[in-house]
């Protein structure tokens, strides 16, 4: 036997990447796994090149990133390529979830699979904010300031919190150290978290596919049909990068980052990177401190409710006119919220807000449940003889 | 079969199978009747006809799909657009001249 068969860990190769039986229905939607591992590839390659000539001290962090867009031998591309893909992980990631939302991917037997994804999506969004800090530029500042100070909502022991994480009474220089060595750190606990989501579905039934049946019927190897599947997006993926990277490369960031760091001047608008919009809306939308932030983290969270809260008989809401109406109000919701968390906490942008920041949760806990048993209902009634 | 594969299997203590019967094993935790053989094809390339009607339906069957699609999609984004819209044109009209008196409020 070959020892791509037979040996412990190419044995796991074999079984992901040659021999996986994949479905042979599956659409250009199922591409975006392999994307993602692509993204994570290129943040640890740049990040731990940058690292080489970064320096995290507040004294010198801005002018060391300076120093690497400047004078290290392609170091602008390195940086820009690290700033750019972060925002296309999460471009990348919002459409990977859209898809397991829409087919039903959360449903059993992938439940840990899709768990195991949520978890993944915070840590994600920890290790964007952290890295934004670096720089230390004034939004990596006042963004740290605002989101560190979260924590003090926390009863009691919340001002504590915040200044045991601070290392001090402000955002200081153990603080920018602290947050470099957890950049640093988290990715290898995504690359880890990413084997236990694969794992997790391999070791079921593997991918589902857009009927939402089982797809033992008509399946293909993944080698060569679906490696060279991803490899199409793949390449879609390096020209869409390469157009943000040498041509645009700060359409996606905040001019204010290049101002270096001032403590004693906060820039007119605080606002996060686009990918953290919707979830700093629905903070700002509730106007208790405590309150904003549990909504925050729980608008993460209930994704994890989606395995409970739909009812549904069936797998994906592809054949349910009612359940796929409320899915794209659902993304339009989250559209507007994005651009609600960049906007100033005025009139009506607050009461917009807030109708969008119900309708998220609402969608969660209230309509997917409602919607699939009126749907089951209606498929039983049109099916009794 | 070498020694090593079937001292591989005395390990495992079952027979060993590929990854299309594991999968066809597992099915009955996806809720479908265990299948009783998987049944993989394959055809000659010279035999495959790939592009059969592929500039026909390139233009014809994605219309079709389309069709069927656009009015569950559509919809929500031009309620969002309006919404954000409004909600734009109403902040900049609350924070100009006219915005201002109409609201009553002093003129800063």
């Amino acid at each position: 036997m070959r020892i791509l068969k037979s040996h412990p860990l190419l044995r796991l190769v074999n079984s992901y990447l040659i021999d996986a039986p994949t479905p042979a229905n599956i659409s250009y939607l199922w591409n975006f796994g392999s994307l993602l591992a692509i993204c994570l590839i290129i943040q640890i390659v740049t990040g731990v090149t940058l690292a080489m000539h970064y320096t995290p001290s507040v004294a010198e962090a801005f002018n060391s990133v300076e120093h690497i867009m400047r004078d290290v031998n392609n170091g602008w591309l390195i940086r820009y390529l690290h700033a750019n893909t972060a925002s296309a992980f999460f471009f990348l990631v919002y459409l990977h979830i859209g898809r397991g939302l829409y087919y039903g991917s959360y449903k059993s037997p992938r439940t840990l699979t899709w768990i195991i994804g949520t978890v993944i999506l915070i840590i994600m969004m920890a290790t964007a904010f952290l890295g934004y800090v670096l720089p230390y530029g004034q939004m990596s500042l006042w963004g740290a300031t605002v989101i560190t100070n979260l924590m003090s909502a926390i009863p009691w022991i919340g001002q504590d919190i915040v200044e045991f994480i601070w290392g001090g009474f402000s955002v200081n220089n153990a603080t920018l150290n602290r947050f470099f060595a957890l950049h640093f750190l988290l990715p290898f606990v995504l690359a880890a978290l990413v084997l236990m989501h694969l794992i997790a579905y391999h070791d079921v039934v593997g991918s589902s596919n857009p009927l939402g049946i089982s797809a033992n019927y008509d399946r293909l190897p993944f080698a060569p049909y679906f490696l060279f599947k991803d490899l199409v997006t793949i390449f879609l993926f390096f020209i869409v990068l390469s157009i943000f990277v040498f041509f645009m490369p700060n359409a996606l960031g905040d001019s204010e980052n290049y101002v270096v760091a001032n403590p004693m001047q906060t820039p007119p608008a605080i606002v996060p990177e686009w990918y953290l919009l919707p979830f700093y809306a629905i903070l700002r939308s509730i106007p208790n401190k405590l309150l904003g932030v549990i909504a925050m983290f729980a608008a993460i969270l209930a994704l994890m409710a989606m395995p409970l809260t739909d009812l549904s008989k069936l797998r994906g809401v592809q054949f349910r006119p009612l359940s796929k109406i409320a899915f794209f109000i659902f993304v339009a919701n989250f559209l507007v919220l994005m651009q609600i968390g960049a906007k100033h906490v005025e009139t009506p942008f607050i009461e917009v807000g807030q109708i969008s920041t119900v309708l998220y949760f609402a969608h969660f806990f209230i309509i997917v449940p409602v919607v699939s048993i009126i749907e089951n209902s209606l498929v039983e009634l049109a099916t009794k003889k | 079969m070498k020694d090593r594969d079937k001292k591989w299997r005395k390990i495992r203590g079952r027979k060993q199978e590929n990854e299309f019967e594991r999968i066809a094993n597992l099915s009955n935790l996806s809720g479908c009747p265990t299948p009783q053989r998987v049944a993989t094809y394959s055809l000659s390339p010279n035999r495959q006809r790939v592009l059969a009607g592929a500039g026909h339906a390139a233009i014809f069957n994605v219309f079709r799909r389309f069709r069927h699609q656009v009015l569950y999609v559509v919809p929500p984004f031009v309620v969002a657009y309006a919404a954000m819209n409004w909600a734009i044109e109403r902040n900049e009209f609350l924070n100009s001249k006219p915005g201002r008196l109409l609201e009553g409020g002093e003129e800063e």
